[in-house]
């Protein structure tokens, strides 16, 4: 592997990693912001839980955003995954 | 930010810069788009080399191992792809300056109004007159730079 490959390899985890920190700093805000309004249903005298309609409503955002940090892959790195395999060399047991 | 490249435009770009330049490595490939495209668009490995492979995937360049690097070259196949792919590059560097931001002539004049030292003096019939003259002359002048008819000052 050449020094721009190399360059390319860390410029994609860099990526990756970032958008990783970004969904948990997601995840913080909303796991806060959603105590936050429990405390606040509970100490109301905890009628109807409105604090539900927030909690799945910006839930939804949630889970799409661990999608696209997690699961979703670009296509870019789909090509740099293939040619990871083949650069790596073979274990003894072969795998 | 919009991007710059669109959909196989970066590809059809390398295509184009490596007719252009002929057999080149990544950093040299990169430096050309970069020159060609302008400040807009950050020069990325991350972005060039998944697009290198899928050319050399398609069997459009090949690569030669080069003292430390890589050289890529346009293959058969790739040459006659070139002549799709001519134009890009210009195309891409228009989308490129026009994402730029510019000042306006309008925030010019106003830097200009807000920062003179003598703006807050006050003057005379005269010296009025001869202010106005020269701001007058500047005015066509500007229009002369910014190539706009005389008669619309």
């Amino acid at each position: 592997m050449d020094d721009f490959a190399r360059a390319a390899f860390r410029e994609r985890e860099a990526q990756r990693i970032i958008r990783r920190r970004a969904f948990w700093l997601h995840f913080s805000v909303w796991a806060a912001t959603n105590v936050l309004l429990v405390v606040i249903w509970a100490v109301t005298g905890a009628g109807f839980p409105w604090f539900l309609f927030p909690l799945l409503g910006w839930g939804i955002g949630l889970v799409a955003h661990g999608v696209t940090a997690y699961l979703f892959t670009d296509p870019d790195d789909v090509v740099l995954e293939r040619e990871e395999r083949r650069l790596r060399p073979p274990t003894v047991d072969g795998g | 930010m919009s991007r710059v490249f669109r959909t196989h435009e970066l590809k059809q770009a390398i295509l184009e810069a490596l007719a252009e330049h002929g057999p080149a490595n990544g950093y040299v490939l990169m430096q050309i788009l970069a020159e060609r495209i302008g400040p807009a668009w950050r020069p990325s490995p991350g972005a060039v080399y998944p697009a290198l492979l899928a050319l050399e995937d398609l069997d459009l360049i090949g690569a030669i191992a080069n003292g430390g690097g890589r050289s890529y070259h346009l293959k058969p196949a790739g040459l006659a792809a070139v002549a799709g792919a001519i134009g890009t590059l210009e195309r891409v560097a228009d989308r490129a300056r026009s994402m730029e931001r510019r000042n306006h002539v309008g925030t010019l004049l106003d830097r200009f109004a807000a920062t003179h030292p003598a703006r807050h003096r006050r003057v005379d019939d005269d010296t009025e007159e001869r202010v106005e003259a020269l701001l007058s002359r500047a005015a066509e002048e500007i229009n002369v730079v910014m190539d706009l008819p005389e008669e619309r000052t």
